[in-house]
C-alpha cells in the first residue's frame, strides 16, 4: 500500500493543505518542516486517517469536531487507487469521496489487517524509540533471539516483558521459598488438620450422653429413698407433737363425766337476769327523785308576783327614754362653754370692721361682700399684668438690635471714599446695585483682561517671527537677489520687442543696422540667462517667494492685532463708566470688581434683614402699649368693687381681699353657735314632758323625784319586771317536763318485772335465788366442753390434717423417748443421702453443660471454612502463577523459534546495513555461543575481533538497532504487502557521515516500500540531497506557520 | 394447617470458593448454614407449623464433627416446645454420615426407615407421611415405586430424596418418574436432593424446595424452604420463604463502554452495588464476570491480578463491606485479534499464530504444563478437584488458560494501542 496524496482539509491548525506523494514512485519522501510548521500534526493526521481520530484528540479544537476532515488517496498492491475521507465521531467516520460511509474493512485490507499498535510499532520510528531499542539491546546483553524478535515486533520491551513475567511468577511461588503460595499451602495443611482435631467424635458424645442417663437414674433412686425416710420422720415428729394434747383431752372428758346431768340454760340467761334486776332498781329510784323535784318547783312558781302594765310596756319606748336621758345630761354640761365662745367671736368681727377703716355695724356687714365673679376678675387681671410688661420690654430690645445691624452696614460703607460733593445717604435711603448687574460687569472685566493678555502674547510672537523672517530675507538677498518670473517676463518682452522691430524692418525691406542686431542678441542673451538662472536657482527663487509671502502674512496679522487693541481700549472706558454709574446711589467711589462683588453679597443681605427686623419690632411695641392701656381700664373698674381708688396697686388689692375673706369666715361661725344653743334648750323641755307622762301612766309614785332620778328609777323598775316574767316562764316549762319523765320511769319498772318472771319460768323455778344456782351449773358444763373442743382443734393442727382417731391409733404405744431416738437415727440417714444427691446433681449439671457447649461449638466448621478460603486462594494464585509462567515460557519459545527461522537472512542484511551505517567500522555481525546459555549477537570490527553489544557506544548501538529494524522490514516487505514506513527525525543522534550513509540506505529501501522521512533539521535535507540521487528523492517543505494559518506546499 | 418442607441443609458444610483477602468479611460467612437452620426453626415457630418435612441431606457425608449433630438436636428440641413434629429421612449424604447414624433425636422427630418404605400417621392432624431413606450412598433403584398406596380420608405426603428423571449437576440417585409419583395418588410430594428450587408438578404438588443456604457460586439466588397451607385436606397455598444468610450472585458486567481499566472497575462496582441492594441486607458472595469488546482490554488482560485487586478494593466500598468477591473472570476482548494477527508473516504474526495454533493442539496443550510440575507436586489434592479446580492435566482447562496467556502477551507486547 502507498499513500498518493494526503489532504488536511481541516485538522489541527491546518486547513486545506495537501501533501502530494504521487511523484516518482519508489523515491524517498523527505518532509521538512521547521518547528511549528505542522510536522507533528501531519504525523498525527496519517495515524488518524488510517485508524480514526482519538476521542480526546487536540486536533478538533480549532475547527471543531464537526469540521474535522482528512482526505487521502491510497494505492493498493495491485495499483488500484482508493480515495477515503476521515471525519471525527463515534460511527461511520470513514467516508468515500461522496461522503457515503465506507466500511473500515476497506482500509484494514489495504493495511493487511495491521492493528494500530502493530502499525505504530513496526512502521513508525522516531529517535526516542530508536534510543530505547538500542538501550534494550544493551540490557539484553545482545541475546540474539530477543534482539531479533524485538526488532521484528518493533516495540522495545521484549526483554523487560520476559523479565517481568518471570518476576511475577516468582513473586507468587518458588519451588523452595516463602512466597505467598508456598505459605498458603502450609497454612492449608494446618487448617485441614485443625478440622480433624477440632471435630467432636460421636462416640465421645454418646459416652457422655450414656453417663448422663446413668447419673440421672441414680439421682432418681436417691430421691425415692429420701422420700421414704422423710415420710417416717414427718410421722414421728407428728406423734411427738400430739402426745401432750391427747393426754389433756382424756383428763377433760373425765371431768365432764363427773359433773353428771345438768340442764343447759341459754348462754345469755344470767346476763339477761342481771340486766332486768338492774333496770328495775334504776327505774324506781328515778321515779322517787322526780316526785321530789316537782314539789319544789310548784312552790317557787306560786311565790312570783309581777306588775302587769310595766311588763307589757314596749322595749322601744324604754330604750328611747334611756337615750334621751343620756343626751340631756351631756347637753346640760355643754351649754355654758358654747355661750362663752359666741361672745368671743362677736368681739373679733367687730375688730376687723374697724381695721377696714370704713365703720359699718356688724349687722350690716353683708354690704361689704364682693361677689365671686368680681373676685375672679381681680385675680385674672393681677396675673396678666406682668406678662404685658414683659412684651413691651422685648419689643424695645429688638428695636435696638435692628438699629445695630443697620449701623454695621453704614460703617462698612464708610470705608469707601465719599463721592465728591455728595452726602452719604441715611440707612433708609441706601440702595445697592442689582447683584446680577454687578456679576455681569465683573464677568466683562475678566473677559476684557483675558483678551488683552492674549493680544499682548500674539504681538510678542509676531515680533519674533518678523525678526526671523527679516534675517532670512537679508541672508538670501545678500547672496544676490534671485531672479524672478517678472524679471524673465520683462527680459522676454524686451527680446520680443526687439524681434518685432527687426521683423518690421525686414518686411519693410529696410536694412538692418548692426547695432540693432546686437541689441537683439543682448536681449536674447539676457532672457536666456534669466531663464537659465531661474532653472538653476529654482530652490532659492522658491525660498525667496515663500519668505516674501510670509512677510505679507506677518504684516496682515500685525494690522489685525492693532485693531483688536483699539477695541479693548474702548471696552475698558465703557466698563469704567458703567461700573462707576452702578454704584452712584450709594454715593461712594467703588473699589475693585472682586472686592465690590464680595461686599455687595454681604451688605445687601445685612441691610435687608436690619430693615425687616426694625419694622417688625416697632409693630410689636405698639401692640404691647395698647394692651397695657386696656388692662388699666379694667383694673380701675374692679377696684371700685373693693371700695379702692382706680390707681390702687395690685398689692393693695390683694391685702383688702384677704381681710374681707377673714371677716366673713368669722360672721358665719357666730350664726352657727347661736343656732346650737337654742336647740339644747328646746330638747330639755321635751324630755321633761316625756318623763312626766310615763310616770303618770305607770309609776305615779315617781312624781316626787327630780327629773333625772325619776327617769333613772323608771328604767330600773321596768328591767326588774322583765326579769321576773322570764323566771316564771322557765318554771312552768320544767314542771311539765318532769311530769312526763315520771310517767316513763314507772313504765320501765313494770317491764323489768315482767322479764324476771319469764326467766324464772324458763329455768323451771319461782325463786330468784334458785335461778342463780342453776345458771352457775350450766355455765360450768359448757366451759369443760369448750376446752375439750379446743384440745381437739389443736390436735387437728398438730396432726397435719389426720383425724383425732387416726392420731390416737398412730400414737397408741408411743413414748416420747422412743420416738426421739428414732428421729435422731433418721436425721443421720438423711444427711448421708443429701450428700449423695448433691454430688449426682452436680455431675448431671457438668455433663449437660459439656453437651450444651458441644452443641454450640463450631470450631471444626470454622476451621473447615478457613481451609476452604485458603484453598480458594491457593487455586487463584496457582492460576496467576501458571499464567505468568506459561506466558514467559511461550514467549521465550517463540523468540527462539523466530531466531532460528530468521537469523540467517536477518543477520546478513542487518550486517550489511550496519557496515554501511558505521562507514565500514564493523564489516559484519555474527553469533557467539561461548559461555552463554543463549546465543549472543556481536559485532565484528575490521580486525575481525568480536565486540559485545553492551560495549558499543550509544550512537553505534542506535545504528545497530536501526540496521536490525530495517533488515526486519525488508524481510517483512518481501513476505507481505508493503506498508509505508514513517520515520520521524530518526537520525538526529547520527553524525553527518553516518547520516549520509543512513539516507543512502533509506533511499534504496524506498524502492521496496514507501518511506516518509519527517525532519525539522535543514542540514538533514542537505545531507539527503548529497546521499540520494535526485531522481530518487522528493522534498516536501512545510512552511513556517503564519499565525492561525499554515501553508503546506508539496 | 401449615406444613414446612425443607431439604439439603448440609449443616456446617463450608462455603466454597471464597478467597480470603484483606478486608474480606470473614466472620460473616462463618456458620451460615447454622443461621439458615435457625431461620427455618423460627419460620416453623412463626407459622405454628404442624409438621416440618426434611427431605434428606441434613449433613455432609464426610463431616465428622458431632457438634453439628448436637446443634441440630437442640434446634429440633426448640420445635418440640413449639409443638411442631418433624419427619425426616436420610439422603445420599446422610447415608454416609457418621453423625446421622448415631444421633439421638427428641421424641417429636421421626426418622423414616431405610430398609423399606413406611408411613407415619398423625391422626390428630389427618396427615400421613410415606417415605424411605437411603441405606447407602448409591441408591439406583426407584424406591418411590415401593411406597404404599394412598390412605383415604387423610392428607397424604410422599417424602423422597431423588434426582427424579435426572437433574444436571446432581447424582442420578433414586431415579423415578412423575408418572410413578402421580400413580401413588398422594396430595404432596416433598422431594430433596436437587439444590435448585423447582415446582415439578402442581397436580399433585411435586416440589424440590432447594437447599437452605447456597454454598458456592453455582448455587445462586434466594434459598429457603416451602410453606404449605392445607385446608380441608387440600393444598390451598404454596409459599417459598427465603432463609439464607449469605447470598450468592453472578454479576455479569458488560464493560464495552469502558475506555480504560479504571472505567471498567467503576462499571463493575456499580453492578455490584445493584446486586448488593437485591441481597436484602445479607452478605453477598459474588462472582464477577467482565464481558464485551472493550478499549480497556489491553489494561485488563495485561494485568488481570491488579484489576482483580482493584475490584476487591472497590467491593469493600460497596454496601459497607457486605460484599465478598468470590472470583473475578475477565472474558473481555479487544481490538487485537490473534487470528487476524497470525495471518501476517512477521514476529507478531508468528507469535499470534503459535498461540492460536496451540489452542487446537491437544498434545501440545497437555505437554505445556510440564513447566508447572514443580508447583503441581506441592499443591494439595483438593486444589485439582471440583469445577473450579486447577486442572492442569485437562486439555480444556489448559485451552482456557492459554487463551488468557495469549491476551496477556499480546497486550503487553503491543502496548499503546487504542480501540
Amino acid at each position: 500500500m502507498r499513500l498518493i496524496e494526503l489532504e488536511l482539509t481541516a485538522f489541527g491548525a491546518i486547513a486545506g493543505k495537501k501533501l502530494d506523494l504521487s511523484q516518482r514512485p519508489g523515491a524517498l519522501h523527505l518532509v521538512y518542516g521547521p518547528n511549528e510548521a505542522g510536522k507533528s500534526t501531519t504525523l498525527r493526521a496519517i495515524l488518524a486517517l488510517l485508524y480514526g481520530v482519538d476521542h480526546h484528540s487536540p486536533d478538533a479544537k480549532l475547527f471543531g469536531a464537526e469540521a474535522l476532515k482528512l482526505r487521502a488517496r491510497l494505492c493498493d498492491g495491485n495499483g488500484v487507487e482508493h480515495t477515503v475521507v476521515r471525519r471525527k465521531g463515534r460511527n461511520n467516520t470513514l467516508r468515500d469521496e461522496n461522503n457515503a460511509p465506507l466500511d473500515e474493512a476497506v482500509l484494514s485490507r489495504l493495511l493487511g489487517g495491521l492493528p494500530q499498535a502493530v502499525f505504530t510499532n513496526v512502521f513508525g520510528l522516531d529517535h526516542e524509540r530508536l534510543r530505547a531499542g538500542g538501550e534494550e539491546l544493551r540490557r539484553g546483553q545482545g541475546n540474539l533471539g530477543e534482539s531479533l524478535f524485538q526488532a521484528g515486533v518493533g516495540a522495545p520491551g521484549i526483554h523487560d516483558a520476559l523479565v517481568g513475567l518471570r518476576t511475577q511468577a516468582d513473586a507468587l511461588w518458588k519451588p523452595r521459598g516463602k512466597a505467598p503460595l508456598n505459605q498458603d499451602i502450609e497454612k492449608y495443611k494446618e487448617a485441614r488438620k485443625d478440622v480433624r482435631v477440632q471435630a467432636t467424635a460421636a462416640d465421645q458424645v454418646r459416652a457422655q450422653q450414656d453417663e448422663l442417663e446413668r447419673v440421672k437414674a441414680q439421682l432418681h433412686a436417691l430421691q425415692e429413698r429420701r422420700n421414704g425416710l422423710l415420710a417416717e420422720q414427718s410421722r414421728l415428729q407428728r406423734v411427738l407433737r400430739v402426745l401432750p394434747a391427747l393426754a389433756k383431752q382424756r383428763a377433760l372428758r373425765d371431768q365432764l363425766g363427773r359433773l353428771g346431768a345438768v340442764a343447759r340454760l341459754d348462754d345469755d340467761a344470767a346476763d339477761r337476769r342481771r340486766r332486768a334486776q338492774s333496770a328495775l332498781a334504776s327505774a324506781e329510784e328515778q321515779a322517787a327523785q322526780l316526785e321530789r323535784g316537782l314539789q319544789r318547783n310548784e312552790q317557787r312558781r306560786v311565790a312570783l308576783v309581777i306588775p302587769e302594765s310595766l311588763a307589757a310596756l314596749g322595749a322601744d319606748t324604754v330604750r328611747a327614754l334611756r337615750n334621751q336621758l343620756g343626751m340631756h345630761v351631756k347637753a346640760a354640761e355643754d351649754l355654758p362653754r358654747r355661750q362663752a365662745d359666741l361672745r368671743r367671736r362677736t368681739l373679733d368681727a367687730e375688730q376687723v370692721l374697724r381695721d377696714l377703716g370704713d365703720p359699718v355695724p356688724l349687722a350690716e356687714v353683708e354690704r361689704l361682700r364682693v361677689d365671686r365673679a368680681a373676685q375672679a376678675r381681680i385675680t385674672k387681671l393681677t396675673s396678666e399684668h406682668s406678662g404685658l410688661r414683659e412684651k413691651l420690654d422685648a419689643a424695645e430690645r429688638e428695636l435696638s438690635s435692628a438699629a445695630d445691624a443697620l449701623e454695621q452696614v453704614q460703617s462698612e460703607l464708610r470705608a469707601f471714599p465719599q463721592r465728591a460733593g455728595q452726602q452719604r445717604p441715611s440707612s433708609s435711603e441706601l440702595t445697592f446695585p442689582a447683584t446680577a448687574r454687578v456679576d455681569e460687569l465683573v464677568r466683562r472685566w475678566s473677559a476684557l483682561e483675558q483678551g488683552e493678555q492674549a493680544a499682548q502674547r500674539a504681538l510678542g510672537e509676531l515680533d519674533a517671527r518678523d525678526e526671523r523672517l527679516q534675517i532670512a530675507l537679508g541672508t538670501l538677498e545678500r547672496q544676490g537677489a534671485p531672479p524672478s518670473e517678472q524679471d524673465l517676463r520683462a527680459a522676454r518682452a524686451e527680446r520680443d520687442g526687439a524681434w518685432s522691430q527687426l521683423r518690421a524692418l525686414l518686411s519693410a525691406g529696410t536694412a538692418v543696422p548692426v547695432d540693432r542686431l546686437q541689441v537683439i542678441e543682448q536681449a536674447q542673451q539676457r532672457s536666456d540667462e534669466l531663464a537659465d538662472r531661474l532653472r538653476r536657482e529654482a530652490a532659492r527663487v522658491a525660498e525667496h517667494a515663500r519668505l516674501l509671502a510670509e512677510r505679507d502674512a506677518v504684516e496682515r496679522e500685525r494690522a489685525r492685532l492693532a485693531e483688536q487693541r483699539a477695541a479693548h481700549s474702548a471696552e475698558r472706558s465703557a466698563l469704567d463708566r458703567d461700573w462707576s454709574a452702578s454704584w452712584s446711589p450709594l454715593e461712594i467711589e467703588p473699589g475693585s470688581p472682586a472686592q465690590m462683588s464680595a461686599l455687595l453679597h454681604k451688605l445687601s443681605g445685612l441691610l435687608e434683614r436690619g430693615r425687616r427686623e426694625q419694622n417688625a419690632a416697632a409693630e410689636r411695641r405698639t401692640q404691647a402699649l395698647q394692651a397695657l392701656q386696656a388692662w388699666q381700664d379694667q383694673w380701675a373698674e374692679a377696684m371700685a368693687k373693693l371700695r379702692l381708688p382706680g390707681g390702687a396697686s395690685v398689692e393693695e388689692a390683694l391685702a383688702v381681699q384677704d381681710a374681707l375673706r377673714g371677716l366673713f369666715e368669722k360672721v358665719s361661725g357666730i350664726g352657727d353657735l347661736r343656732a346650737r344653743i337654742e336647740g339644747i334648750e328646746r330638747d330639755a323641755k321635751a324630755f321633761e314632758a316625756r318623763v312626766a307622762e310615763l310616770g303618770a301612766q305607770h309609776l305615779p309614785e315617781l312624781a316626787s323625784l327630780s327629773l333625772t332620778s325619776a327617769a333613772e328609777t323608771f328604767v330600773a323598775r321596768y328591767e326588774k319586771a322583765q326579769s321576773d316574767q322570764a323566771q316564771a316562764d322557765q318554771l312552768d316549762a320544767d314542771i311539765a317536763r318532769d311530769r312526763e319523765a315520771l310517767e316513763q320511769a314507772q313504765q320501765r319498772a313494770q317491764s323489768a318485772r315482767a322479764q324476771l318472771a319469764e326467766l324464772m319460768r324458763a329455768a323451771g323455778t319461782v325463786e330468784l335465788a334458785e335461778l342463780e344456782r342453776l345458771e352457775r351449773e350450766s355455765e360450768q358444763a359448757r366451759e369443760i366442753e369448750a376446752r375439750v373442743h379446743e384440745v381437739e382443734r389443736e390436735l387437728l393442727e398438730l396432726g397435719e390434717g389426720e383425724s383425732v382417731d387416726a392420731l390416737l391409733a398412730e400414737s397408741a404405744d408411743a413414748t416420747p423417748d422412743a420416738v426421739r431416738a428414732r428421729l435422731q437415727a433418721l436425721e443421720d440417714d438423711l444427711a448421708v443421702l443429701a450428700e449423695e444427691h448433691t454430688s449426682a446433681a452436680h455431675e448431671i449439671g457438668s455433663l449437660e453443660s459439656g453437651l450444651s457447649r458441644l452443641e454450640r461449638a463450631a470450631n471444626a466448621a470454622d476451621a473447615a471454612s478457613d481451609a476452604e478460603e485458603l484453598l480458594s486462594r491457593i487455586k487463584e494464585n496457582a492460576l496467576g502463577y501458571a499464567r505468568a509462567r506459561l506466558a514467559a515460557e511461550l514467549l521465550q519459545r517463540e523468540i527462539r523459534r523466530y531466531r532460528d527461522r530468521n537469523k540467517g537472512p536477518l543477520l546478513e542484511r542487518a550486517g550489511e546495513l550496519f557496515a554501511r551505517l558505521t562507514l565500514g567500522r564493523y564489516p559484519r555481525l555474527e553469533v557467539a555461543y561461548e559461555d552463554k546459555p543463549e546465543p549472543v549477537l556481536q559485532c565484528v570490527d575490521t580486525s575481525g575481533r568480536g565486540v559485545a553489544v553492551e560495549t558499543l557506544s550509544d550512537g553505534t548501538r542506535d545504528q545497530l538497532y536501526l540496521a536490525l529494524r530495517l533488515a526486519s522490514l525488508t524481510l517483512y516487505c518481501e513476505r507481505n504487502e508493503p506498508i509505508p514506513l514513517i520515520l520521524d527525525d530518526v537520525l538526529i543522534h547520527f553524525d553527518a557521515e553516518r547520516t549520509r550513509a543512513a539516507f543512502t540506505a533509506l533511499g534504496e529501501l524506498a524502492a521496496v516500500t514507501q518511506i516518509l522521512f519527517f525532519t525539522h533539521h535543514a542540514h538533514h535535507v542537505a545531507l539527503a540531497r548529497e546521499a540520494v540521487p535526485q531522481d530518487r528523492l522528493v522534498e516536501h517543505h512545510l512552511l513556517q506557520a503564519m499565525p492561525r494559518q499554515l501553508s503546506l506546499l508539496g | 394447617m401449615k406444613l414446612v418442607h425443607a431439604a439439603d441443609i448440609h449443616l456446617d458444610s463450608p462455603l466454597r470458593g471464597l478467597v480470603r483477602y484483606e478486608g474480606a468479611p470473614v466472620e460473616r460467612i462463618r456458620g451460615a448454614t447454622r443461621r439458615a437452620l435457625e431461620n427455618l426453626v423460627a419460620l416453623c415457630e412463626q407459622e405454628q407449623a404442624a409438621v416440618l418435612l426434611i427431605a434428606g441431606d441434613l449433613f455432609d457425608g464426610d463431616w465428622r464433627d458431632y457438634s453439628t449433630g448436637l446443634f441440630f438436636v437442640a434446634q429440633m428440641a426448640r420445635l418440640r416446645s413449639a409443638g411442631t413434629r418433624v419427619v425426616m429421612l436420610r439422603g445420599n449424604h446422610d447415608a454416609e454420615s457418621q453423625i446421622a447414624r448415631s444421633l439421638r433425636l427428641p421424641d417429636n422427630v421421626r426418622e423414616l426407615a431405610t430398609r423399606k418404605a413406611e408411613s407415619v400417621l398423625f391422626e390428630d392432624l389427618g396427615v400421613v407421611v410415606h417415605g424411605r431413606g437411603f441405606q447407602q450412598r448409591k441408591v439406583t433403584e426407584d424406591i418411590a415405586e415401593q411406597y404404599p398406596s394412598r390412605l383415604s380420608g387423610l392428607f397424604n405426603i410422599g417424602l423422597l430424596h431423588t434426582s427424579l428423571n435426572g437433574r444436571p449437576g446432581h447424582e442420578p440417585y433414586a431415579p423415578t418418574t412423575l408418572d410413578v409419583l402421580r400413580g401413588k395418588g398422594y396430595d404432596y410430594w416433598a422431594l430433596g436432593h436437587v439444590h435448585a428450587r423447582e415446582v415439578v408438578c402442581e397436580d399433585p404438588y411435586v416440589v424440590f424446595p432447594g437447599n437452605l443456604q447456597g454454598r458456592h457460586a453455582r448455587e445462586l439466588g434466594e434459598k429457603g424452604a416451602t410453606v404449605i397451607t392445607v385446608e380441608n385436606g387440600r393444598v390451598r397455598e404454596l409459599k417459598h420463604e427465603v432463609l439464607d444468610t449469605v447470598r450468592w450472585a453472578l454479576c455479569e458486567v458488560d464493560v464495552s463502554a469502558a475506555a480504560d481499566g479504571d472505567e471498567a472497575v467503576a462499571l463493575a462496582k456499580a453492578a455490584l452495588g445493584r446486586s448488593a441492594a437485591q441481597a436484602g441486607g445479607r452478605l453477598l458472595a459474588a462472582r464477577v464476570v467482565l464481558r464485551g469488546n472493550t478499549a480497556a482490554q489491553r489494561e485488563l488482560a495485561g494485568d488481570p491480578e491488579r484489576y482483580a485487586a482493584e475490584l476487591r478494593a472497590a467491593a469493600l466500598d460497596v454496601a459497607e463491606g457486605e460484599v465478598w468477591l468470590e472470583k473475578i473472570a475477565f472474558e473481555t476482548q479487544g481490538a487485537l485479534d490473534a487470528a487476524t494477527l497470525s495471518v501476517r508473516d512477521d514476529a507478531i504474526g508468528q507469535l499470534a499464530g503459535s498461540l492460536v495454533g496451540l489452542l487446537d493442539d491437544r498434545e501440545a496443550l497437555l505437554e505445556l504444563p510440564k513447566v508447572l510440575d514443580d508447583l503441581k507436586a506441592k499443591l494439595p489434592r483438593e486444589a485439582f478437584e471440583g469445577p473450579d479446580g486447577v486442572r492442569f492435566d485437562d486439555a480444556d482447562f489448559m485451552r482456557g488458560l492459554v487463551a488468557e496467556v495469549r491476551e496477556l502477551l499480546l497486550s503487553r507486547l503491543l502496548g499503546g494501542e487504542r480501540a
